[in-house]
């Protein structure tokens, strides 16, 4: 099992370090190369075209190394947490990461925990009523939730709500720490429409999971012994079920994560994603990258939680 | 199911039949289809219905996409506008099926680069074996760890700033490229799996060349499973084109479908709720007729689910 871990946490590290090399290939080579360099184009905004002032600028920013330097020096601050400072504001891009991705993980965690609690018993109750109507009713709305886009729901929510009961979502966004209760006001229904977006898909894998398993001699075995019906589905299936769902459910954090930029934008929530797109707006180069390369690390770590849930979850894979 | 399908027996016939009579083979398969996916049929016919609207948009549509008419402004449906208008006038019937073409290019268009790359991605890799999988595999990890959405909000917002390129290809090119990773990995799989068998083996032996094989045998064992990937993934495909339009990263000037939901129009969604409803519809009917189309092709076409 320590080898099994320790083999994760390199590939893991690898990973990082090979979307290291790509985000800096992108933002510092690729676009400087079919767009413009981050300076040239501040200074135009500014209408200075002043050479000296850009080299100046540049050697502020150290652009004006070579590109290995370049890059060194960027791993090198990240790894001391210093995430750059905005080139538009001026403010350290850590402390405004420190402010905006509690907000958007928890909008993340909460919608997926939600969608895990709901998905979950509605797979197996279509699973247990295979073909009768609770299945094809609970199939049906499954494949229509998966086609039916969140940002779109949010929307009709909001209009509709905003036509029959004259409701709309909060301006003012409060913090946990300073007004729990309007907090939570505030992100509960951007959470659970986040969290409906996975349920679709999460709900129909669920059941075809458990079918495949009430399948197995041992659920027959567990039938033979005598054992009531709930501990044979609660106990036996479901646990070996959840395997694949485990994968599924961590794998798709991040994109929740992600995708919570959508969520942000249409209820003001001062997010990463909401951070992420006024800084793509003004082309803000350090705060692009390390919004990336953050969102990148999230992705690896859930990567790295679900191999490793699988030595807890599942005994064979400690062999 | 697939037992008494006779998916073995009708491959025969096909095989047969070739020289004589394809047209005839391809219908009888067609109605074959029909028959055992009724549901997938009707995924197919929503996805025919929004091709034929792209294609055929300026016959469809009764007005053109960006004729105002100050008179009728925010109005309900009514015989002239089937759908009502926005607040400048606009038929939103009219802008719903000029913006199926987006919504269609970007489906289609990215969705052949993502599959030919994934293609070639993952037959490379898999055939290779030893090092250079090991290699490519992790490139594919670290590919796959990028945030798409936050990727796709970046070169989109540098290309949106550049004058001489288009939107629309760049979308296109982007969501594509990023697509590649995920799905080569199933093809990958699949061709590890039969790189080693006998038939491959004699072909060796008789002295075919690599790329001979690929082409001959490698290729046409995969082809399932990338037809398969390809339906599979529009639906994604055209969810991100609407959301990456909705927030204000798509094409300006031409119509679409999540621009329409945008936030430039959400005032006026209170006096005229169907500006709010349609396009959302739209889009869910696209997701909708490409997954439940994809289930039912993978379910006919996957080698993995014929036996089960």
């Amino acid at each position: 099992m320590g080898r099994y871990v320790t083999q994760r946490l390199l590939l893991a590290g690898l990973t990082l370090l090979l979307v290291s090399v790509i985000v800096f290939t992108l933002l510092r080579v690729v676009v400087p190369l079919v767009y413009g360099d981050a300076v040239d184009i501040i200074a135009a905004e500014y209408g200075g075209t002043d050479p000296e002032l850009v080299q100046q600028l540049k050697d502020d920013y150290g652009l004006s190394e070579a590109l290995v330097p370049q890059y060194l020096g960027w791993v090198g601050s990240i790894l001391k947490g210093d995430l750059g400072e905005s080139l538009f504001n001026g403010r350290s891009v850590a402390g405004e990461v420190a402010d905006r991705l509690p907000v958007s993980l928890e909008l993340g965690l909460v919608g997926l925990i939600s969608s895990v609690l709901f998905s979950v018993p509605m797979g197996v109750a279509a699973a247990v009523a295979q073909n009768r109507w609770p299945d094809y009713f609970l199939r049906t709305s499954a494949i229509l939730v998966d086609s039916i886009p969140g940002f779109w729901l949010a929307i009709m929510i909001i209009t509709f709500g905003s036509i029959w009961f004259n409701w709309a979502p909060p301006l003012q966004f409060e913090y946990l720490q300073d007004d729990p209760i309007a907090h939570i006001k505030i992100m509960a229904m951007p959470a659970l429409l986040i969290g409906l977006t996975p349920s679709g898909a999460l709900i129909r894998l669920v059941r075809t999971q458990m079918l495949e398993v009430m399948r197995q001699d041992y659920i027959r075995t567990a039938r033979a012994k005598g054992l009531t019906g709930r501990t044979v589905v609660m106990a036996h299936a479901l646990r070996n079920a959840l395997l694949p769902v485990v994968t599924v459910i961590g794998l798709s954090l991040p994109g929740l994560v992600a995708g919570t930029a959508i969520f942000e934008s249409i209820f003001s929530l001062p997010g990463m994603g909401q951070y992420l797109v006024s800084s793509v707006g003004n082309l803000d180069y350090p705060v692009i990258m390390a919004t990336v390369f953050i969102f990148s690390v999230l992705i690896v770590l859930s990567n790295l939680a679900v191999d490793l849930s699988y030595t807890i979850i599942d005994p064979r894979v400690r062999l | 199911m697939a037992a008494t399908r006779s998916g073995t027996l009708d491959l025969g016939q096909g095989r047969f039949v070739t020289e004589h009579a394809l047209p005839m083979t391809m219908l009888l398969r067609a109605l074959h289809f029909v028959r055992r996916q009724p549901l997938g049929t009707v995924g197919f016919l929503i996805v025919l219905a929004l091709i034929l609207a792209a294609v055929f948009a300026e016959q469809v549509a009764p007005y053109s996409p960006d004729k105002q008419n100050l008179r009728h402004r925010l109005e309900g449906p009514s015989a002239d506008h089937w759908l009502g208008t926005d607040y400048t006038g606009r038929d939103t019937f009219s802008r719903l099926v000029y913006g199926a073409r987006i919504s269609m290019m970007v489906g289609f268009g990215a969705v052949v680069i993502g599959s030919t790359g994934a293609a070639a991605l993952g037959i490379i890799s898999g055939y290779l074996g030893g090092w250079s999988d090991k290699i490519i595999q992790r490139f594919v990890e670290a590919w796959q760890a990028m945030p798409g959405l936050v990727i796709l909000l970046t070169i989109l917002g540098i290309v949106r700033r550049m004058e001489n390129v288009n939107v629309v290809f760049a979308m296109v090119l982007a969501i594509g490229l990023l697509s590649i990773a995920g799905s080569s990995r199933v093809i990958r799989a699949q061709v590890f799996t039969i790189r080693h068998q006998p038939y491959v083996e004699a072909a060796k032996a008789t002295g075919a060349g690599h790329v001979r094989i690929i082409w001959y045998y490698i290729l046409p064992n995969v082809l399932p499973l990338i037809l398969v990937s390809m339906t599979v993934a529009r639906g994604g495909v055209i969810r991100a084109e609407a959301s990456l339009s909705f927030l204000g990263f798509g094409p300006a000037g031409e119509p679409s479908w999540g621009q329409m939901l945008s936030i430039d129009g959400r005032e006026h969604m209170r006096r005229q709720a169907g500006l709010a409803i349609w396009p959302g519809v739209c889009i869910a009917l696209a997701v909708f007729g490409f997954n439940i189309f994809g289930d039912a092709l993978r379910d006919t076409l996957d080698p993995r689910l014929r036996q089960g």
